[in-house]
């Protein structure tokens, strides 16, 4: 056996709290002065652990301890209610923002549909011919409800923008125009001998039947509108 | 709450709030951490402050607790690690003379020095991980597969820190003349 061998086995058996040598090692430490030494300098550190005093702490340690505890679950409960609003960070707040932005274009999208199938609900049916007759056939992509509710929006202002207009042309004319079971005032074959000033030349040799086109295309166009509406 | 209740019961009702199993908790296991704070820092006011860490640690921590295994390793880590924290943050100077061992008993060698004061000295000398090794094993009583748990590390390391302690302790006290009563 080696010192090393002996260091290393004294070792072990201090590791399993054994205090004595087994007689192997017993006889290598007997004739080695070294090893002899190193094992009475264990067992001196070994007599000074066993005299280890035992230490307790102060009595109010407990106390502290439990005092320590109730203000800080006391101020943990505090900080969790003072922070519950600040807690909310920019992102957050950007977030809901965003979201709530999000929400109101759906809700405002959603009402619109609505609205717009109600109101344009009866419209297609009766519609739908005429707008078709007006759409050039140049594409083959299927017409959607929404693409057709956007056609009839179109064509209802587009008959509408053509009644106001034509019916300030018919004011304009009929006060310009004589009445219908009137002579004609002047002579189609020399317009230029006895027109009045206040008759429009161009329009003048025409006045009955450009009277009655008005009024007949007129009662088409409102016919249309009050059975879209 | 009865007394000999189990650890079980006892963190249950920690974990509940109930102030007595708390005090009864901090009783229960003060001696174990003040003993291992103490002999790890060397001064009884450091001790009793980091103790009272350990234990705010532990009952903040208390749900993780394995019930499975045994509760006194767990303090013991936590101990463990809040005295190395300590020590780090100290830097491990060394103790101011007018402050070692204030714990220690008056009772004197003729010569001025007494035994026990040379023992903590002979510890504060050592390295913070053999020290922990040495005051796990030699204090509280652990195995080394249970002290290799509290330090989180393998077994071998930990006969190896304790041969070192023991050697260097031993060396320690030759020199000073412990031996020789």
């Amino acid at each position: 056996m080696t010192c090393l061998d002996f260091e290393n086995r004294v070792h072990e058996l201090l590791d399993h709290r054994q205090t004595e040598l087994p007689d192997e090692l017993s006889a290598h430490a007997a004739h080695c002065a070294a090893c002899h030494d190193l094992w009475r300098d264990l067992q001196q550190l070994q007599h000074a652990v066993e005299a280890w005093q035992a230490v307790s702490p102060t009595a109010a340690l407990a106390d502290a301890v439990l005092q320590r505890l109730t203000v800080e679950f006391k101020t943990t409960a505090d900080t969790q209610i003072v922070t519950t609003r600040p807690a909310c960070s920019p992102l957050t707040g950007f977030m809901v923002l965003l979201a709530s932005a999000a929400a109101l274009l759906v809700a405002l999208g959603i009402g619109w549909r609505f609205s717009s199938n109600a109101t344009y609900a009866n419209r297609q049916s009766s519609s739908a011919t005429a707008v078709a007759a007006n759409q050039p056939a140049t594409s083959s992509a299927p017409v959607t409800d929404r693409q057709l509710d956007v056609l009839l929006h179109d064509a209802r202002d587009a008959y509408v923008a053509l009644a106001s207009q034509a019916w300030q042309e018919v004011s304009t004319t009929n006060m310009l125009l004589p009445p219908a079971d009137a002579a004609t005032p002047f002579n189609v074959d020399d317009p230029a001998a006895s027109v009045p000033e206040t008759l429009s030349r161009p329009l003048a040799p025409y006045g009955r039947e450009l009277r009655d086109a008005v009024d007949s295309w007129l009662q088409q166009v409102f016919q249309n509108q009050d059975s879209s509406t | 709450m009865n007394v000999d209740v189990s650890e079980v019961e006892l963190v249950q009702g920690c974990l509940a709030g109930e102030v007595a199993c708390q005090r009864q908790f901090v009783e229960r296991f003060e001696g174990m951490i003040f003993g291992l704070c103490l002999r790890m820092l060397g001064r009884r006011h450091d001790a009793e402050d980091v103790a009272q860490e350990v234990f705010l640690r532990a009952f903040r921590n208390l749900h993780r607790w394995d019930r499975e295994r045994p509760l006194r390793p767990w303090l013991l880590t936590i101990a463990a690690n809040r005295c190395r924290t300590h020590l780090e943050e100290r830097g491990r100077r060394p103790i101011p003379t007018d402050l070692q061992a204030d714990w220690l008993p008056e009772r004197r060698r003729p010569d001025g020095r007494d035994d026990a004061e040379e023992f903590q000295q002979a510890l504060a000398t050592l390295r913070p991980e053999y020290q922990q090794c040495f005051v796990l094993f030699y204090q509280q009583e652990l195995s080394v597969q249970e002290v290799a748990e509290v330090l989180d590390c393998p077994d071998g390391t930990v006969k190896t820190w304790l041969h070192r302690a023991r050697k260097e302790m031993a060396e320690y006290l030759r020199k000073r003349g412990i031996d020789q009563d």
